[in-house]
């Protein structure tokens, strides 16, 4: 797959919110671990609200769909994870336009998404936040573009895989914001919700390019992995 | 913990109703919002404060005479989202421009510094104050990191006077940072309180123990030990006060003697007696003393002592007429007026 369509944009985003409603005991239960044990619930009324958005507009530019998921999350989940998960769907608002998707735009949406998130979060790498997924999955994403042989699926999978990893990591990481930071280390050697919630974004977003890569060929195991 | 409520997921929304319906005649819902504002607010700098519900007074009753214009609440512990925020800032702004006051928490910063850029975008001018008044959730040196407790309802106060005796924003502004820099509080408490709908408490401590310094939310504090007596909690509490922020003989002060949601009037009463003997034996001068239940988390069993060192600027604005549906104070003389 070498571009999106609107269409396709608007069903991959609609396959991530019900990933994210269907993670909901998982994520609080992450959440319970080291901090007030809701983010599952935020998450959960935040993409219902994205998914009603998705099914009922129809989208003639392949950001909106990306703007619009973002906006309802900031207007519908309040808390820092309403903000900073809208910003990252959202991107900034010097948006660009397009009647498709190609990697390399996707990529620049979501290297201005985590410009976003760092900016107005104050996070860096390292802080057991969600940038601890989302910046390598986003160089995942530079790197595969820049080679300029990768196709979609298989970028948003070695992503997804960045993020997984990244969201791994944060169980090594003291927290420097929300409730965890006041833990210290006894944050130590559990996951940060946020960045386990990333990793599911992505994930999602790979599972879909992968079941819909090549004219709707559904996704066959043996070959998944090799369409790079 | 049983709690009397219908539904959880209707807590703050309820909460908000239950507000309107004893004190609709002077505040008006905003629609859409878990905001209210004034029905006629003041031809003025509008102040709006807000944060998660479930800590009531706080934000929801710090709205009145002396107070905010506007309040916004999100759901329990958690911030409002921007639109409501801008929604309920609107209700009230009348051409002066808005200051909002909140605690800082990086959820609160989070939408209500997105809430500024949509105002300012539409040509309002924002300026805010976060409430950092709690000394054991950072050290001095990093004391814009600390959070909002208790003590924020003397800035609150304070802003929403100067607001009131019509200084301009830059003005209330400066104030009300004024204000939050010569706060200091401090929270000891033995048992959480447990959000509605919630089946453990926010934190658990074994019997018969104390933490002085854990957060509104649970968050650990600076020291977990055997219960202490009330005076001698009161003791350790005021030598972190006075050690954060050194007084002078003669000084004065505003006290509060806050519960935290669990906590009989009695154990109060005997605390602030204690810290009032604190006080007389520094030599400060008690210029207002108040007790209650200005702050709160849920059940938290607990109470904070919060300090607000006078200065002859602050003064002038606390001393102005304050009402709110918790509190009724202020009685010496108007500030100067200074409407341009």
């Amino acid at each position: 797959m070498r571009v999106m369509t609107v269409e396709d944009v608007r069903r991959m985003l609609l396959a991530v919110a019900e990933r994210i409603v269907a993670s909901q005991n998982l994520l609080c239960a992450a959440d319970r671990a080291i901090g007030d044990g809701d983010h599952g619930l935020g998450m959960r009324r935040g993409f219902t609200a994205a998914a009603e958005r998705l099914e009922g507009d129809g989208f003639d530019d392949a950001f909106v769909p990306f703007r619009s998921v973002g906006d309802c999350l900031i207007s519908t989940m309040g808390g820092a994870s309403g903000v900073l998960f809208g910003v990252l769907f959202r991107g900034d608002v010097e948006a660009e336009s397009s009647h498709t998707l190609s990697l390399d735009e996707l990529t620049r949406h979501f290297e201005r998404s985590l410009a976003e998130v760092c900016r107005r979060g104050r996070a860096q790498t390292g802080d057991k936040t969600l940038v601890d997924a989302l910046e390598p999955a986003v160089r995942s994403l530079r790197q595969s573009a820049d080679s300029g042989e990768v196709g979609l699926a298989s970028a948003l999978r070695a992503a997804a895989s960045a993020a997984r990893s990244g969201a791994e990591a944060t169980k090594g990481y003291v927290a420097r914001f929300g409730k965890a930071r006041t833990l210290g280390e006894r944050a130590l050697g559990f996951v940060d919700p946020g960045a386990l919630s990333t990793a599911i974004v992505f994930e999602a977003m790979a599972d879909w390019a992968e079941d819909h890569d090549g004219q709707g060929r559904r996704r066959d195991p043996a070959t998944s992995s090799t369409d790079a | 913990m049983t709690k009397f409520i219908n539904d959880a997921d209707r807590v703050a929304a309820e909460t908000v109703e239950g507000f309107l319906a004893v004190h609709g005649a002077e505040f008006v819902a905003v629609p859409g919002t878990y905001g209210v504002a004034k029905r006629v607010p003041g031809d003025k700098v509008a102040v709006v404060s807000g944060g998660g519900s479930g800590h009531e007074p706080v934000w929801l009753e710090y709205i009145g005479t002396g107070f905010a214009d506007a309040v916004c609440q999100g759901d329990v512990f958690a911030a409002p989202p921007p639109n409501a925020i801008v929604a309920t800032a609107r209700a009230v702004e009348r051409g002066h421009g808005v200051l909002f006051v909140y605690g800082n928490y990086a959820g609160d910063a989070l939408n209500f510094d997105m809430a500024a850029e949509e105002l300012q975008a539409a040509g309002i001018p924002v300026r805010t104050v976060r409430i950092t008044d709690d000394l054991a959730a950072a050290p001095a040196e990093r004391a814009d990191e600390r959070r909002g407790i208790a003590g924020g309802f003397f800035t609150s106060r304070i802003a929403g006077s100067a607001a009131e005796a019509g200084l301009d924003l830059e003005a209330v502004y400066a104030v009300a940072a004024r204000a939050n820099a010569a706060t200091r509080s401090i929270g000891v408490a033995s048992a959480g309180g447990t959000i509605p709908g919630g089946h453990e408490p926010t934190f658990t401590l074994p019997d018969g123990q104390m933490e002085i310094g854990l957060g509104m939310h649970g968050e650990p504090g600076v020291r977990r030990g055997p219960m202490l007596t009330a005076d001698e909690a009161a003791d350790q509490m005021m030598a972190y006060l006075v050690d954060d922020h050194p007084v002078d003989a003669g000084e004065r002060v505003c006290v509060l003697v806050n519960g935290l949601g669990a906590t009989t009037r009695a154990e109060l009463y005997i605390i602030a007696r204690r810290v009032r003997h604190n006080l007389d034996a520094r030599g400060l001068h008690v210029h207002d003393f108040h007790l209650g239940n200005y702050a709160t988390s849920q059940e938290m069993h607990g109470f904070s002592i919060s300090v607000l060192h006078l200065d002859a600027q602050l003064q002038r604005y606390y001393d102005m007429p304050a009402r709110a549906s918790f509190f009724i104070g202020g009685q010496a003389a108007p500030a100067e007026v200074v409407r341009a």
